[in-house]
């Protein structure tokens, strides 16, 4: 009775050969695109979003979401820059510490009266903006350069920028969690049936909390790279962050209602939306209009998961 | 009345009576909050937020969400900023024709292609966002027609138009929602969608009804919204009138599952965040804090939510 | 003959894959009777009723109604025939009035269009409930109302608003406090005196002696006899239920010595009350629980998953607390839950990945199980309980119920677990795993690990039991040891003889 579709025999591989469609489609027609410079340009793109959405693939395996990331973003680059000034050293430890706190906070309230994470998130959005805000009075903040904290951000590895060898890092660390450990494994059953999962004896509160201090940390992680490569901290850098990592999420074919997904459909996605920005920047398209293709890419995608996914309930 | 059914009134529309304790509060620690100007402020601007305040009362009564309103309200907006050249009613018509436009839009992806509301209205929520900054070039524009103005100036006896606008907007939906047969049938929908379609209720089309309502009311939001300040950007209507729109409808005491509910009720709530907005700008609490308030009431809100629920699970 | 039936239902087979649901079975009702279809789970009895009001078509056979032959292929054929249902998940809104509950669909309007006449609603629909002799505000919401004032406006609702003249009625007591019993039996009375025809299905004798007309027994798919009231003994609806007299198997009767598990003083809100039992080592308890006893919410109660007014377990005398499913792993006590789909497969995932998620935490010693350990563990069970699957890297989803059902048996067995618990364990499986799950069970017990089995089918607990505790209201009624432990005994008490 298994309905064979295009997607079973192409498997994970389909978003793999859209992006290598689109790149093989943009280097014939763009002649701008196909430049080293232009591909060492998005690869320096990816990273940032890269590592939040890395983060936000286990929270949305485990079948939540977390919007907050953005405010996140923002709040810990403005820590970062306004206590480098102290110390790096000082500034790394806070943010992490903070990120823990803000993970723990949103998971444990979600999970603890199993509330609707959309929602709940929406409202750590708005509250953590707010402490961004109050934190810098409104004001962009300036750090300090030239101190080996911007290694991160500036340096390179043979020839590689520091911050995509950690992106690449975290993504592999995320992978074999995901994939070999037995706590990925379990984000994946919660995804799919937390009912059934916790009557199987996992700890689906204790999981889905998990995900969300991973989830900040993974920004903390990107905060610290842009701190280090920006040198200023502002209280709205990160707004909209968390809609680019759910459209990179959706169309490297994670999807939403959790269960399924792996670290390197997010790879996937992220630069497919790096490249179809790419683009659209070459084609000279008002940064406006990627909102608009982003709110598409979501729409099509959610209606590709959701027929999908019908198949299996029969 | 007798005390049964005056108990259950107050209990119904508690939310007033905190609104008046509140209100009596304020007043006390700021000379300002009683002046006319004050009140008349406050219940303008709700105007704007209660708006959509109904619309998406309504659609939370048929058990769904509408992530969108705030989007599509910055996309009325700046549709009757852009087209207020060829006159006022021109981008009336203009705002309120893209709210319920991208109300239907809403309505006919859900229903047709039977996805969850939630999941749409957030997808619409950024098309629509992106929408709006690729129509204002991601500037601030402002209306060339300064006769738009008049639509928040023009005053009635003395009360300025918009406010009596709303009220006889409140009036009318709540009419209709617990005495037509429309809002019977969105209530019915609501609190069992199965039930309802065995028993000939067409569910598309109330689905699709309420959410193109919802649109539209977003759009008579950016409409008064314009007829405010006439100008328009991107940054209007984020995530903090999204979160203002749905703390009001919970405050209301209206339940997220849907079935219940009043468009009073959801007023009293949009009425309590008005005044508590304006208090805290009243006192000078800055709006950074605001933001924090806002976040925390929302997630509280819905922790009592959630507990209620689990507490009627279990009975 | 014909003309005297408003039903009847001549010949009629269903088989679902696997099983013959109905086997050529007869069936008639008269006009403005009360008939009431007695017999165990799996006697067909809810099969035909659905055929009846549509929600399955019939494989072969005939129904006539009123002497003209019908063919109910819908919902809405057997509305517009006049056959009504009223399931035990009542279809109300709880969230309005009683009223727009009765006339769902079908408000009436009033002068101005789009508008309501309220006041014509809720005057039809007091003098409705008047009619019935039922004391409810046609305004209250009906969130309000009891489980019984809700099934009371269901079937007021079928009849008035539907114009039922077959109203069917499933297990319409079980959640029924005995006034409202009382006030059921009127409404049926009612419906008598109008010519509405009645079809009531229960396990409750003593209930159905007092109501019904005539009653049928129905056994493995066949109608086994239609008695007249004055014909209605209990010996002999029981052994119209149970057949022949099933030989009596000797079951080896435990020693009892050391108790494994033991609960005490269970108590849940509406549905326990004062519960409390032993499970010894060795032995196979089963809790016989048909609808309405609670014995999933005991069971649920037990684990952690529904919360207990009052709870005191123990396990090999030492006292333990049981907050979430977590707790009992703990201690080696695992759980089959009774629907599986919803509460134990993970659907989209893997034999594999089904059978192995308990032992992953249980073994707790690695943070990276290595893979090939896990599918040996899988092929192990796939071979010793037999699971038919094209490889262990299948879609659980794709496998018959009594495969998905050994799959997570086998999740349960990976755990070497000291004590197991089983819901319904053999649910929506055909006949052929079924015996292949009892053969596992038996073999459990033989190697001496306790088990507790919960079932509403009574010859299957009888059949794997020594010793059975049945459950009625969320109350203990009776209990069996050993030879006593037989399909007799146990209907008997639970049909309140």
């Amino acid at each position: 009775m298994k309905k064979v579709k295009f997607r079973d025999i192409i498997g994970k591989q389909s978003t793999l050969a859209i992006l290598v469609l689109l790149v093989l489609l943009l280097s014939v027609t763009t002649p701008s695109f196909r430049t080293v410079g232009n591909m060492v340009n998005i690869l320096k793109q990816v990273s940032m979003i890269g590592i939040i959405s890395c983060g936000m693939t286990l929270v949305v395996i485990s079948g939540c979401l977390d919007l907050s990331v953005g405010s996140v973003f923002s709040l810990l680059n403005v820590i970062i820059i306004s206590l480098q000034q102290r110390s790096n050293l000082l500034a790394i430890t806070v943010a992490i510490i903070v990120a823990v706190l803000i993970g723990l906070f949103n998971g444990g309230i979600i999970t603890a009266f199993d509330m609707n994470s959309i929602i709940v998130t929406l409202g750590s959005l708005s509250l953590i903006g707010g402490l961004a805000l109050l934190y810098t009075n409104g004001a962009i903040i300036h750090g300090i350069s030239d101190t080996w904290f911007s290694v991160i951000g500036k340096g390179r590895v043979f020839g590689i920028p520091v911050h995509v060898l950690v992106f690449l890092f975290i993504a592999l660390i995320y992978q074999i969690l995901l994939t070999g450990t037995s706590f990925g494994k379990k984000i994946r059953y919660v995804g799919v049936n937390p009912e059934a999962a916790r009557i199987a004896g996992i700890r689906t509160g204790k999981i889905r909390t998990l995900t969300f201090i991973i989830s900040s940390l993974s920004v903390a992680v990107a905060a610290i790279i842009y701190s280090s490569r920006m040198v200023t901290g502002s209280p709205v850098t990160g707004v909209g962050y968390e809609f680019s990592a759910i459209t990179a999420l959706v169309v490297g074919g994670i999807s939403l209602r959790g269960g399924s997904g792996s670290i390197f459909g997010t790879i996937i996605g992220v630069l497919i939306l790096a490249v179809i920005v790419n683009a659209l920047t070459l084609y000279n398209v008002p940064f406006s209009i990627q909102n608009i293709v982003k709110g598409f890419l979501i729409i099509i995608a959610i209606i590709a998961d959701i027929r999908a996914r019908r198949e299996i309930e029969f | 009345m007798s005390s049964e059914k005056l108990r259950s009134f107050v209990i119904e529309h508690r939310m007033l009576f905190i609104v008046i304790a509140v209100g009596i509060v304020l007043s006390l620690l700021s000379r300002h909050f009683f002046s006319v100007e004050n009140i008349v402020s406050i219940l303008t601007n709700m105007s704007v937020e209660g708006s959509m305040v109904i619309g998406m009362a309504l659609v939370i009564f048929l058990g769904e969400i509408d992530l969108s309103v705030g989007s599509v309200m910055a996309l009325a907006t700046t549709l009757s900023v852009l087209l207020q050249n060829y006159g006022v009613v021109v981008g009336v018509f203009a705002g309120l024709s893209g709210g319920l436009i991208a109300g239907l839009v809403n309505g006919v992806l859900i229903t047709k292609l039977k996805l969850p509301s939630i999941a749409v209205t957030l997808g619409t929520m950024i098309l629509i966002n992106g929408v709006v900054f690729a129509l204002t070039g991601e500037h601030t524009i402002a209306g060339s027609n300064s006769s738009f103005l008049l639509i928040s100036q023009t005053q009635i006896f003395g009360i300025p138009l918009p406010i009596i606008f709303f009220v006889v907007l409140v009036a009318v939906f709540e009419v209709i929602i617990q005495k037509s047969l429309f809002g019977r049938n969105v209530f019915a929908v609501g609190g069992n969608a199965t039930a309802s379609r065995l028993f000939g209720i067409k569910v598309e089309r109330v689905r699709i009804s309420c959410f193109a309502l919802s649109g539209f009311l977003s759009g008579v939001a950016g409409v008064l919204l314009a007829g405010k300040i006439n100008t328009a950007s991107g940054n209007l209507g984020g995530s903090g009138t999204l979160i203002l729109v749905i703390t009001a409808v919970l405050l209301g005491g209206i339940s997220l599952r849907g079935g219940e509910g009043s468009v009073t009720r959801a007023i009293e709530g949009i009425l309590l965040l008005m005044i508590l907005n304006n208090g805290m700008v009243l006192m000078r609490i800055s709006s950074f804090v605001q933001d924090v308030i806002r976040g925390s009431l929302l997630i509280l809100v819905l922790a009592i939510e959630a507990v209620n629920v689990r507490r009627k699970k279990y009975l | 003959m014909s003309d005297t039936y408003l039903l009847e239902v001549k010949n009629l087979t269903k088989t679902f894959p696997g099983t013959v649901a109905l086997d050529e079975i007869d069936f008639c009702l008269k006009k403005g009777e009360v008939h009431a279809i007695v017999g165990e789970n799996g006697a067909g009895k809810s099969t035909l009723m659905k055929i009846l009001s549509g929600a399955y078509t019939r494989d072969r056979g005939t129904i006539l109604f009123d002497g003209e032959p019908v063919d109910i292929n819908s919902v809405e054929v057997a509305r517009n025939i006049g056959v009504s249902m009223i399931y035990q998940e009542i279809e109300d809104v709880p969230t309005v009035t009683v009223a727009e509950n009765i006339f769902l669909g079908r408000l009436p309007k009033s002068k101005i269009p789009g508008f309501l006449n309220f006041k014509e609603l809720f005057d039809a629909t007091k003098k409705i409930l008047h009619e019935y002799n039922v004391d409810i505000n046609p305004q209250s919401k009906i969130s309000t109302l009891t489980t019984g004032e809700r099934q009371f406006i269901e079937i007021i609702r079928a009849v008035v608003v539907k114009n039922a003249k077959i109203v069917i009625m499933d297990e319409p007591t079980s959640s029924l406090t005995k006034t409202e019993v009382e006030k059921l039996f009127s409404i049926v009375g009612e419906l008598r005196k109008k010519g509405i025809s009645v079809i009531y299905i229960s396990h409750r004798l003593d209930e159905v002696m007092g109501i019904a007309d005539r009653v049928s027994v129905f056994r493995d798919g066949k109608n086994r006899g239609t008695l007249e009231k004055h014909e209605l003994d209990p010996d002999r609806v029981v052994s119209l239920m149970i057949g022949h007299v099933l030989k009596r198997v000797e079951k080896k009767s435990s020693e009892r010595k050391e108790v494994v598990f033991e609960v005490k003083k269970l108590s849940v809100r509406n549905r326990i009350v004062d519960f409390s039992m032993k499970v010894y080592k060795g032995e196979i308890l089963g809790i016989a629980g048909l609808m309405g006893s609670g014995k999933d919410e005991l069971v649920e109660s037990i684990f952690g998953l529904w919360p207990a007014q009052y709870k005191e377990t123990y396990f090999f005398g030492e006292k333990i607390f049981v907050k979430s499913p977590v707790d009992a792993l703990r201690y080696g006590i695992v759980y089959l839950p009774e629907e599986r789909k919803s509460k134990a497969l993970f659907l989209e995932m893997s034999v594999n990945d089904n059978v192995v998620p308990q032992w992953l935490f249980y073994i707790k010693k690695s943070f990276f199980p290595k893979r090939k350990n896990e599918v040996d563990v899988t092929e192990y069970y796939v071979k010793r309980l037999s699971i038919k699957t094209p490889s262990v890297f299948t879609k659980v989803a794709d496998l018959s119920g009594g495969n998905q059902q050994k799959a997570i048996l086998s999740r349960l067995m990976a755990v070497k677990p000291k004590m197991l618990v089983l819901n319904d364990p053999t649910r929506g499986i055909d006949v052929g795993s079924k015996e292949e799950i009892y053969s596992v069970i038996s073999a459990l017990s033989d190697e001496g690990i306790p088990m507790l089995i919960l079932s509403s089918e009574i010859p299957e607990i009888c059949k794997l039991a020594n010793r059975v505790i049945v459950l009625s209201k969320g109350r203990i009624c009776a209990e069996f040891v050993d030879n006593d432990v037989t399909t007799e005994n146990v209907i008997r008490a639970a049909m309140g003889i």
